[in-house]
């Protein structure tokens, strides 16, 4: 084949073009620090690398909604554990209402005492954790109205025996799926009244022996004792069952963690560079293009006209 | 008899043609970097001496007369001419096609941002909002991302409203380029006819040497944007035919018409018939194929287009039965435009984001199952027009049959371009000028110029023998 001064030229220029773009692309992903940045430039990876994206992003999103039940189950506890102790100083002072050292007057302090822990009771079980009605199931308004001695969840009376009869909503958070974190303040009071006609809510109870130690009445005192205990018992049941729930959550938690690593890992095989086999790369190229200058400059000048006198 | 002074008349005639033989080759050196030039080479003849007739037979007796030039020719490769025409169409086309999708690519990049983050980041928002269904900040929020998503949507479709406008202005200049050279070429074909009316066979070509370069190089350029078959005509004029239609030829010029279309796209007609062109390469087809592709094979802006207000359309849908009335009757949220491709908040949605917060009776109830609902829909199974998937499989499918589109096309435009190069390399071999093999005629005209000299002197030496120095004797 002839080669003419424009062979030469075209060649030569060809292959300085591609060693700058190949200098140049590895500029790029230094630059970025990742191995692509159109979906074009690596389909397969770069459809994979968006699924993992997505899939940070919703297990992100499942560890926020997780904390946030944490918290709300924390919150369950913690009142939970206070009534609980409300339940055991009750306890005390009725014993001691009903014990005979002490007169009418001491009875009536007693049973106002009683009324009192009644209140703080109804304060807690009404109250809020951060921004919803801790044992108010679905609703959004608080759950035991106190009106005298008529007390009612959600209109209704909380002496009632049938617990389907009682609003019992759930409310679901998504942590990968739903999970009811509803706790219902009638679970936690009691309701009904049993065999002997002793109440099972406790507020109740507390009306009925703040009364009773007013009347000097103590022939339900032994029951009103065993109640007590009970109530006090299933309390402890429920903060046992929200600490299973809790551990549960916790080792959710550590799943998305494990989780969100091994996609972090993903993510980075599929997107981020290897740099220091890129920049060796990237001096390749460059030493590449420099020689294709130097041997521009060398070779392309030279022809016979160089070497004629 | 050969005549006395034979020989000085085969010396000047030696010395005319070997001083052509350097003005060529200074031709050729000079025009080394020149655009289409062609290599000259300088046609000589050696003079035939015999004659015989019927009254007398002279031969031998005037044997020796020397050289004649007869012409200057190129050196040209029809056939390479012909294939790479061919396969610079091809690379036009890919060319083109490329930088519409690249554009396009750019747009909807989902790599860097495009639609998944915003819908990511509203399914974000609808857990928290989930989590407290009652309250202002969250619904804010999911006003605020489902704007943002919007906002995205109107941003991204009137990027590639403006893809579309610029490569149909593109588009534009490239047809008035074309129409151009069509009456360039058709103009050189008429001065070559002119100027070679005395050969019509076109055998001696010394007198359009420059203007067939001229000719040449604008039918190469032509070839980019259209498939272009090139016949010869009687009388040094070319007929150049896309898909047997006429475009060029001794009677004929053609023009090429533009028409935009209400949506955006373009038509290219025939000026003579008003008959769309029917192209099968070149970057006219690579802008007709892009800028209209809606379906099949070719999947261009219009067809993106669509497919992001198939999104639009869905995701509106689905916002907009998500969230209902006491009344049971569904609240709409957004609002989608088909017309303007252009989406947006619904007033209500808009001025106050409680909007989406229950109402009346239902408030006293936190109720998020309608929220857990929106997010599966958002992110599960869902009909775009026969398309089954989520919202993010849509968008995914539509991404990387973009991005699968590109690499096929880089793929078959690297292979153009590697076949384009060895054609030019062939081509150059041939009608290039070499500079050592000028260089090395430099030598050799210049080697016979002075040989031709002597020749001369030697001539004279031999007459003054014969003149000066004959029949002296006894003076």
């Amino acid at each position: 084949m002839r080669i003419t001064t424009k062979n030469l030229q075209r060649t030569y220029l060809k292959g300085l073009n591609q060693n700058i773009k190949k200098l140049s692309d590895s500029n790029e992903r230094l630059n970025t620090g990742r191995r692509f940045s159109r979906l074009s430039q690596n389909v397969v990876d770069g459809s994979k690398a968006l699924r993992v994206r997505e899939l940070m992003q919703r297990n992100l999103d499942y560890v926020s909604n997780a904390q946030q039940v944490q918290l709300e189950l924390s919150s369950q506890e913690d009142k939970i554990m206070q009534m609980q102790n409300l339940v055991q100083d009750a306890k005390e002072l009725m014993i001691r209402g009903y014990s005979q050292t002490h007169n009418e007057d001491d009875r009536t302090i007693i049973s106002g005492q009683l009324n009192q822990i009644k209140e703080a009771m109804v304060q807690i079980i009404n109250s809020k954790s951060v921004d919803k009605y801790t044992f108010a199931t679905n609703h959004n308004e608080p759950p035991i109205q106190v009106n005298g001695s008529d007390i009612t969840f959600y209109g209704q009376n909380v002496n009632h025996n049938d617990r389907s009869d009682f609003a019992n909503g759930a409310f679901n958070v998504d942590i990968g799926f739903l999970m009811n974190i509803n706790q219902s303040a009638i679970d936690v009071l009691g309701h009904g009244v049993d065999t002997s006609g002793i109440p099972n809510n406790i507020l109740v109870l507390l009306n009925d022996i703040s009364t009773s130690l007013l009347t000097n009445d103590t022939t339900h005192q032994a029951q009103y004792t065993a109640k007590m205990d009970t109530i006090a018992t299933q309390m402890l049941m429920k903060v046992s069952d929200i600490g299973m729930k809790v551990n549960y959550l916790d080792s959710t938690l550590s799943r998305f963690g494990d989780e969100n690593l091994a996609l972090t890992t993903k993510q980075n095989n599929l997107e981020a560079i290897d740099f220091e086999e890129e920049v060796i790369f990237n001096k390749t190229y460059e030493m590449a293009w420099q020689i294709s200058l130097q041997l521009g400059s060398k070779v392309l000048p030279l022809s016979i006209f160089d070497f004629m006198r | 008899m050969r005549s006395t002074f034979l020989g000085f008349e085969t010396a000047r005639r030696g010395l005319a043609a070997n001083q052509k033989g350097l003005d060529i080759t200074g031709q050729n050196m000079t025009n080394v970097h020149t655009q289409g030039y062609t290599r000259q080479r300088l046609d000589l003849v050696s003079l035939s001496g015999s004659h015989r007739d019927r009254v007398r037979s002279m031969s031998g007796a005037n044997a020796g007369q020397g050289v004649s030039v007869v012409g200057v020719s190129q050196i040209r490769n029809a056939y390479l001419d012909s294939r790479f025409r061919s396969e610079i169409a091809n690379t036009a086309y890919f060319e083109s096609s490329l930088a519409i999708l690249n554009s396009t690519e750019a747009v909807l990049n989902e790599v860097n941002s495009g639609f998944k983050p915003y819908l990511s980041g509203l399914v974000s928002t609808l857990q928290s909002f989930a989590n407290n269904p009652d309250q202002t900040t969250q619904a804010n929020m999911v006003r605020t991302s489902s704007k943002s998503f919007v906002d995205m949507f109107n941003h991204v479709s009137s990027q590639l409203n403006q893809v579309q406008t610029q490569y149909v202005s593109d588009l534009k200049i490239e047809v008035n380029e074309l129409n151009q050279h069509l009456q360039k070429i058709q103009h050189l074909n008429q001065s070559i006819s002119a100027q070679m009316m005395y050969d019509p066979q076109g055998v001696n070509t010394t007198a359009v040497n420059e203007l067939l370069d001229q000719r040449n190089v604008i039918v190469d350029e032509l070839a980019q944007f259209l498939n272009i078959t090139v016949k010869d005509e009687v009388g040094g004029s070319i007929a150049i035919y896309v898909n047997d239609h006429p475009i060029i030829s001794s009677e004929i010029s053609e023009q090429v018409n533009l028409f935009t279309q209400p949506d955006g796209s373009v038509r290219l007609t025939w000026q003579s018939s008003g008959q769309p062109l029917s192209l099968s390469a070149g970057s006219l087809k690579a802008n007709l194929d892009f800028i209209n592709g809606a379906t099949g094979v070719n999947k261009g802006v219009v067809y993106y287009r669509e497919q992001i207000q198939t999104l639009a359309k869905t995701f509106s849908e689905v916002m907009n039965q998500a969230f209902t009335h006491e009344d049971g009757s569904h609240k709409t949220l957004l609002q989608f435009d088909s017309i303007t491709s252009l989406m947006r908040l619904s007033e209500e949605f808009e001025l106050n984001p409680r909007y989406i917060i229950s109402e009346g009776a239902s408030q006293s109830i936190l109720d998020n199952t309608h929220i857990h609902a929106l997010i599966q829909r958002l992110e599960g199974p869902l009909d775009f027009d026969g398309f089954k998937g989520s919202m993010s499989d849509f968008i995914e499918q539509y991404s990387v049959t973009l991005a699968q589109d590109i690499n096929f096309l880089e793929t078959r435009w690297n292979v153009s371009l590697a076949v384009v190069h060895d054609i030019e390399q062939h081509r150059d071999s041939i009608s290039g000028v070499s500079l050592d093999e000028e260089g090395a005629e430099l030598m050799k005209y210049e080697k016979a110029y002075k040989a031709m000299a002597r020749l001369m002197t030697t001539m004279d030496e031999a007459l003054d023998t014969i003149i000066n120095r004959t029949g002296l004797v006894g003076r």
